[in-house]
């Protein structure tokens, strides 16, 4: 569970998120829209403390100001994209996972070892040897993806882990976050479509310039406050359903 | 594939080991050794032995200096230079000769001083700057340079041409002729207080070239960490340069071919590297001492093959290095 009190962050003396009062749940897929600049990242840098804050975080009760090997416990980030320009084995790159549990002078230990490549087998037959530069775009997030399970923590941070994906992969992959969700994990991600929010959220967090200005359970809440919430985002916008599922599709400019 | 590699060049290493024992101008007869009164009791002990060991230490600690720097910058040509070490140990000998003369010990004394100062004056302008980006430590690194050239320049133009000057130039081409049995175990074991712990924790390493925000919530005190091993590549390198002056492209060579040979970054590919610049520099030492009467400094052989070898390894990877 993570909890934000007060929270507000900075960069330099610009206030980039207004005081932020939350609470993300367990076992729940929490997504976060909002336009480009509205202070996704921001949050999430707020909330494991990689910019200036004021106000309290806590992360199952640790709070986030603690060292990081005991936050890595705890949270786990996955970036839009991963920054490993290194030749590494996939194999190498789940295991940087093990890395908060792990002796500094030490090695990953057999079990780890064994674990990333059942993790990898099981999120997409991934052959552990493969240099990591040289697999898809969609492998290398199902890898990462995998290094944030092999990392053990039970609250997942993710800033548009969908972001460099093709249309089948980012579904591949959200399965793949839903499912951890169901698994009785917190997640909270960032994501810009819409349709894909609807699909595989359990609740909606609206952000605009720096404020939350709406908080749904979107199976749960009357369409029409989803389409308003959509409408102050978007612009003209329109909600249906189609079987079992909303949909949004954008009416144009005016 | 990786054991059988790593047992290979362990084992080639060995030979350049011997070899290196026995190549030079006073031939050693191996049955004489052991009777303690012989000359040839006298060179084994007090002067090839030493300078084969601190050769192998020597291209292991810049090897590992060069593999750690690319990684840390995830820069394919980076190495503790960037930040200012060679020219700071440079400027530090060239310092101590021209106040002290050319005795070995102050000049290896200045050398240290001289890299360890660049890198904490690098290390404080970045902390400075207050960014922890790898383009931060560049600039630090192209400042500290520059000011250690104009330094080096200065004590140049004010050391006596005949006898200071000649020290200072022939200290910059590297050589191990200085290395005597007294002075290599220092040596041996300063070296050795940096690539211990950095083969260790090669993992911390890796993790390291990740972008700041990713290592930290991977658990990786990033500041700390990145300057602890910044420091130890720094002892292991300023630790052999102070001995053998500098020596070119081991940094660059002994990593990348590592990691032509296995592919992947890991702690064996470390290994490996080090393996590989022992033997470049037992290699360039024995021809250094046996292709011409007088001996060669050692950083024309290296370089000689350094650039060949960019080049080929540039062509190869179609431009990327």
């Amino acid at each position: 569970m993570i909890k934000t009190e007060a929270l507000r962050c900075f960069y330099g003396r610009t206030e980039a998120l207004f005081s932020t009062t939350l609470q993300i749940e367990d076992g729940m897929l929490t997504g976060i829209l909002g336009a480009n600049g509205s202070g996704k990242s921001t949050l999430f840098k707020g909330i494991c403390r990689r910019i200036s804050t004021k106000g309290a975080c806590f992360v199952d009760n640790i709070p986030s100001s603690a060292p990081p090997r005991e936050l890595a416990r705890v949270v786990a980030y996955v970036p839009q994209k991963a920054g490993l320009g290194l030749n590494v084995s996939a194999r190498d790159a789940v295991l940087m996972g093990a890395h908060g549990r792990t002796a500094i002078f030490g090695d990953y230990s057999r079990q780890d070892k064994l674990r990333a490549e059942a993790l990898l087998e099981e999120f997409g037959q991934i052959p552990p040897d493969k240099n990591f530069g040289l697999l898809s775009a969609g492998q290398q997030q199902l890898v990462i993806l995998a290094r944030s399970v092999m990392q053990g923590a039970n609250n997942l941070i993710m800033d548009e882990p969908d972001s460099a994906l093709d249309f089948a992969n980012r579904h591949r992959v959200f399965e793949r976050i839903k499912a951890l969700s169901r698994d009785g994990r917190c997640v909270l991600l960032s994501l810009h479509d819409p349709n894909f929010a609807l699909k595989y959220c359990d609740r909606l967090l609206f952000l605009d310039s720096g404020r939350i200005f709406e908080d749904i359970c979107p199976k749960k809440e009357e369409a029409s406050r989803l389409e308003a919430a959509f409408a102050r985002l978007y612009g003209r916008v329109e909600l249906y359903s189609r079987g079992e599922e909303l949909c949004l599709s954008w009416l144009g400019e005016r | 594939m990786k054991r059988k590699t790593l047992g290979l060049f362990a084992a080639l290493a060995v030979l350049a080991f011997g070899i290196s024992l026995f190549v030079g101008r006073y031939s050693i007869s191996p049955a004489e050794i052991l009777r303690p009164e012989s000359m040839s009791f006298r060179v084994f002990f007090n002067l090839r032995l030493p300078r084969t060991a601190v050769a192998l230490i020597a291209g292991a600690g810049l090897a590992l200096g060069g593999y750690v720097f690319q990684t840390l910058f995830s820069n394919p040509i980076a190495s503790p230079d960037i930040i200012g070490v060679a020219s700071g140990a440079g400027t530090g000998a060239a310092c101590a000769i021209l106040i002290f003369g050319s005795g070995a010990l102050t000049t290896a004394c200045g050398a240290m001083a001289g890299g360890f100062l660049a890198v904490v004056m690098a290390l404080a302008l970045v902390r400075r700057a207050g960014s922890q980006n790898t383009a931060a430590f560049l600039l630090a690194g192209i400042v500290v340079n520059s000011l250690a050239q104009s330094a080096l320049m200065a004590i140049k133009l004010a050391a006596d041409p005949e006898s200071q000057l000649a020290s200072i130039e022939y200290w910059l081409m590297g050589s191990l002729s200085a290395v005597t049995g007294n002075k290599a175990l220092p040596v041996c074991i300063l070296a050795l207080l940096g690539i211990v712990p950095l083969v260790a924790m090669s993992k911390t390493v890796d993790l390291l070239s990740l972008p700041s925000d990713e290592a930290q919530l991977l658990g990786v005190n990033v500041g700390k960490m990145r300057g602890l091993v910044i420091l130890l590549a720094t002892l292991a390198v300023t630790a052999v340069t102070s001995i053998t002056g500098l020596i070119s492209f081991i940094g660059l060579l002994a990593p990348h071919g590592a990691r032509l040979i296995l592919k992947n970054n890991s702690r064996a590919t470390l290994v490996l590297s080090m393996l590989m610049g022992g033997i470049l520099v037992l290699g360039a030492d024995c021809l250094a001492r046996s292709l011409l009467t007088r001996e060669l400094p050692i950083s024309i052989l290296t370089s000689l093959i350094g650039a060949p070898y960019l080049v080929w390894l540039m062509v190869k990877r179609g431009g990327r290095v």
